[in-house]
């Protein structure tokens, strides 16, 4: 599909969104914006958390009406749209959850919304079944339909939903977030799947925050930032800074942050360290002043590794020192104790309590310390500890008594934070810090955990995110299969070769 | 290319389940014969009919997400204002087919309060179950002061003597119960709605992810209307059976029941948090629960030792159940 740039007629768009408008209880969330959409072009709506990127999906979607502006489908105008309409015009959502049901197998999840929308009465395994095969033959993708969702990867639930899309006629694919949860072997193979589908002329429109994805994957972006566009264009027109650039509105330079390293000092040192079938023989030594990263395919033992660490599971052999002083770790209450700090992969649910207060959730870690032999809270140091705290993070919150779910993604990381640093830990073990972080508060979240090791804690980040391994840590160890196979200064090796080390057998 | 995609044939849970059942009856019967004697295997099935009844009721809605302790209430309620309705208008003789109709009508009503609560006001099932529950035992029994009933009508009590198939054997005369039948067409109604139908897949889906199955498309109130009409009328028809051939109107008498109903639908492996359970394994779950409320004194264990081995299939199905999902877990990581 060529790019002819002004877009004068009509029928080249699939779809139009002009000059939307839609406000919620008086916040504008969307100011002024439009979209236009050609088939079979891969368009790309990028934009940090919060820019208005999920209202405006939902506008076309039909799931919000809009305030003002009109959405044009194949030429037929409308003031608004309900979610019925949107799809019977093929406009089809894939949510970052995929709305899959687990309790049923490949194909009846492939046929079901099919099946609804065509006004079936009665199911039939057989027809399902005979849907199923003819759309993964269509995208040419090797699928057991007879298995049950709940025990397929997550990269074959996201080819199952969108299979269920295709089979409802899509003319236009909007994926959120499609690859967060994706290996880059399963990103590749997603990549031929789009490649297949803007072949049969079908639209696609990507939200997204991972640059390298926008660049590889889409023909035309579309940069969104305070619920307008700010930008826009053919891919090939822009670049990484640029692009960044117009998505924060700021200058923020990928830079790698180099401290000063004590080599003399251990924080941590790690012999010998095994868990039965996850890891073994696990030897590593962390310094003060430096970021240590840890790096591994998923399954490589790098999550249980860092589990055992922190004592949420017990090791089976070898020993660990934390400046000098032998662990023995039987749990994490033993080590936040020992003044290790654990910062979850998937903070959500790991490493916050959504429905309590900010406040609450920084003072969680701290109690203890700020309380007498009978177990008394002393309140007032307690919030003096935490107030400092969202200070010193520059915790975007209304007050620090609303819910922690009222957050934006990146805020709710620097509460974990927050949370961990009011402890005053000798040593942090951060597991995928910016999993679906944006790309402003991504490298804010690298500031800040540079500057943890700037004061001397201990930190260990364990990441499958290379590019993020590569600009943090001063020191990388790679796992593989359970074993720590090498160990490299960041400086000196480049993503490449560090992919080709993650794989080798 | 998906031609080489086959079906994996694992020894499923359900295989798993059948297989426990028969090891059971092979131990019962090791320890006394007379199990296995068709008069005494005739006996179970009939027995079982009752609280099959109730289960393949109960299981339709656990299918959903929602575990539901008011079966038996409506059942009760059900059925004493059936009995009450002959009374009145002094049916003696006939009616032990329209028992069912009056019953089954009267537990669906109920059934779907239970279910208009839990879509509408969205309170989960077993919490509505336990005040609705509450309600059905005894808004009626206040409202006419009756407790006990000692004669019902004879056209009741016809039930559990009318036979579709009787054998002369050794050990005496053994029949197949008219209940039976009922069984029979609730299982086949709850399979054909389940597995045959887009408002039984849209049940499921229902029980697999909510939100997803409201952005299929699917019709949620009617999915939930389907599951907890079909229970009520289920335990409605359930009730009606069990006072039937206790021939008389005892009121607390069936509340015990719900415990047994729970039992055999969890050990037939439905799994109420995410959608999950077929009704041939849940027809598996009845039996064993019948085999063991009939059987137990046969062997020598005192029937009153039933609740503790009730008790302990339950655990014992949930604590199975959760070790496969850690292990599928385990696997995942």
């Amino acid at each position: 599909m060529g790019f002819t740039g002004d877009g004068e007629e009509l029928n080249e768009f699939y779809l139009e969104a002009r000059g939307i408008k839609k406000s919620f209880g008086g916040i504008l969330a969307l100011r002024e914006v439009s979209l236009r959409i050609r088939p079979g072009e891969a368009h790309c709506l990028v934009g940090e958390n919060g820019c208005g990127k999920s209202t405006l999906i939902k506008v076309i979607s039909g799931v919000y009406a809009p305030d003002e502006g009109r959405i044009v489908i194949d030429g037929n105008p409308f003031k608004k749209l309900s979610p019925s309409e949107s799809m019977a015009l093929g406009v089809q959502v894939i949510y970052q959850d995929f709305s899959l049901f687990g309790n049923l197998t490949v194909s009846e999840n492939i046929a079901m919304a099919y099946n609804v929308s065509s006004g079936f009465k009665f199911s039939n395994k057989k027809r399902d079944l005979e849907l199923a095969r003819g759309i993964l033959d269509e995208i040419n993708v090797q699928l057991n339909p007879f298995t049950e969702v709940a025990k397929i990867s997550v990269a074959q639930r996201q080819i199952v939903a969108i299979c269920r899309a295709l089979l409802q006629n899509a003319k236009l694919v909007i994926m959120d977030e499609p690859t967060t949860a994706l290996t880059t072997k399963e990103i590749d193979s997603l990549f031929r799947i789009i490649d297949g589908l803007k072949k049969k002329n079908v639209a696609l429109l990507f939200v997204s925050h991972k640059l390298d994805e926008v660049f590889e994957v889409s023909e035309y972006v579309n940069i969104m930032r305070n619920g307008t566009n700010v930008m826009e264009g053919p891919t090939s027109e822009f670049d990484r800074s640029k692009m960044i650039y117009h998505m924060t509105g700021r200058e923020i330079a990928e830079k790698s942050h180099a401290l000063e390293i004590d080599r003399n000092t251990p924080i941590l040192r790690v012999k010998g360290l095994s868990r039965k079938n996850e890891f073994k023989n696990v030897s590593f030594e962390a310094y003060r002043g430096e970021v240590l990263g840890i790096t591994g395919l998923l399954g490589s033992g790098r999550t249980p590794l860092a589990e055992t660490l922190f004592g949420i599971v017990r090791k089976t052999d070898g020993e660990m020192y934390l400046n000098g002083r032998r662990l023995e770790l039987r749990n994490a209450g033993d080590a936040v104790r020992a003044g290790i700090g654990y910062v979850p992969e998937d903070r959500l649910t790991q490493g916050l309590f959504l429905n309590v207060s900010i406040y609450r959730n920084i003072a969680a870690t701290i109690l203890s310390m700020y309380s007498n032999k009978f177990s008394f809270m002393n309140k007032r140091k307690i919030s003096a500890a935490v107030r400092q705290q969202a200070k010193g993070l520059a915790i975007k919150a209304a007050s620090l008594e609303a819910p922690a779910s009222s957050l934006s993604g990146g805020n709710q990381q620097r509460v974990v934070l927050a949370k961990w640093l009011a402890a005053q830990p000798k040593l942090l073990i951060f597991n995928c810090p910016t999993v679906g972080v944006d790309v402003g508060s991504k490298s804010e979240i690298h500031e800040i955990i540079a500057s943890f090791a700037r004061q001397g804690i201990g930190v260990v980040v364990i990441s499958d995110d290379l590019p993020e391994i590569l600009s943090l840590c001063n020191r990388v160890l790679v796992m593989n299969v359970g074993e720590i196979t090498g160990e490299y200064q960041a400086g000196d090796i480049d993503e490449t070769f560090l992919q080709g080390q993650l794989v080798k057998v | 290319m998906n031609t080489q995609a086959k079906k994996t044939w694992r020894l499923g849970d359900d295989g798993v389940r059948v297989g426990a059942f028969f090891v059971i009856l092979g131990i019962f019967a090791l320890i006394n014969p007379t199990v296995l004697s068709l008069v005494n295997l005739f006996a179970i099935v009939n027995n079982a009919c009752f609280i099959g009844v109730m289960t393949m009721g109960l299981m339709i809605v656990m299918i959903t997400g929602n575990l539901d302790l008011s079966l038996a209430s409506i059942g009760l309620t059900s059925a004493f204002s059936t009995i009450m309705l002959y009374q009145a208008w002094g049916w003696e003789e006939g009616g032990m087919y329209l028992m069912f109709v009056i019953a089954g009508a009267a537990g669906a009503v109920c059934g779907l309060i239970n279910g208009f609560f839990v879509y509408k006001l969205g309170i989960p099932g077993i919490i509505v179950s336990l005040g609705m529950g509450q309600v059905y035992n005894t808004l009626l029994l206040i409202l006419t002061g009756v407790t006990y009933i000692p004669v019902l009508p004879e056209g009741m009590r016809r039930l559990n003597r009318t036979f579709i198939l009787q054998v002369e054997t050794a050990l005496g005369t053994a029949g197949i119960c008219f209940a039976v039948l009922i069984f029979a067409a609730a299982v086949l109604l709850v399979w054909f709605v389940l597995n045959k139908t887009m408002v039984g897949r849209g049940i499921y889906a229902l029980g697999g992810d909510k939100v997803a199955a409201a952005r299929v498309g699917f019709n949620i109130p009617l999915l939930y209307g389907t599951a907890y009409g079909i229970m009520g009328m289920l335990a409605g028809m359930a009730g009606m059976m069990f006072y039937a051939n206790n021939t008389l109107f005892q009121s607390d008498w069936i509340l015990v029941e719900q415990g047994n109903a729970t039992a055999a639908a969890i050990f037939g492996g439905v799994i109420m948090k995410n959608g999950k359970g077929t009704v041939g394994g849940v027809v598996v779950g009845i039996l064993l629960i019948g085999l063991i409320q009939n059987n137990l004194y046969l062997i020598g264990i005192p029937s009153y030792a039933q609740k503790v081995v009730v008790g302990f299939i339950i655990l014992t199905s949930v604590a199975m159940a959760s070790f496969n999902q850690l292990r599928e877990w385990g696997k995942s990581r």
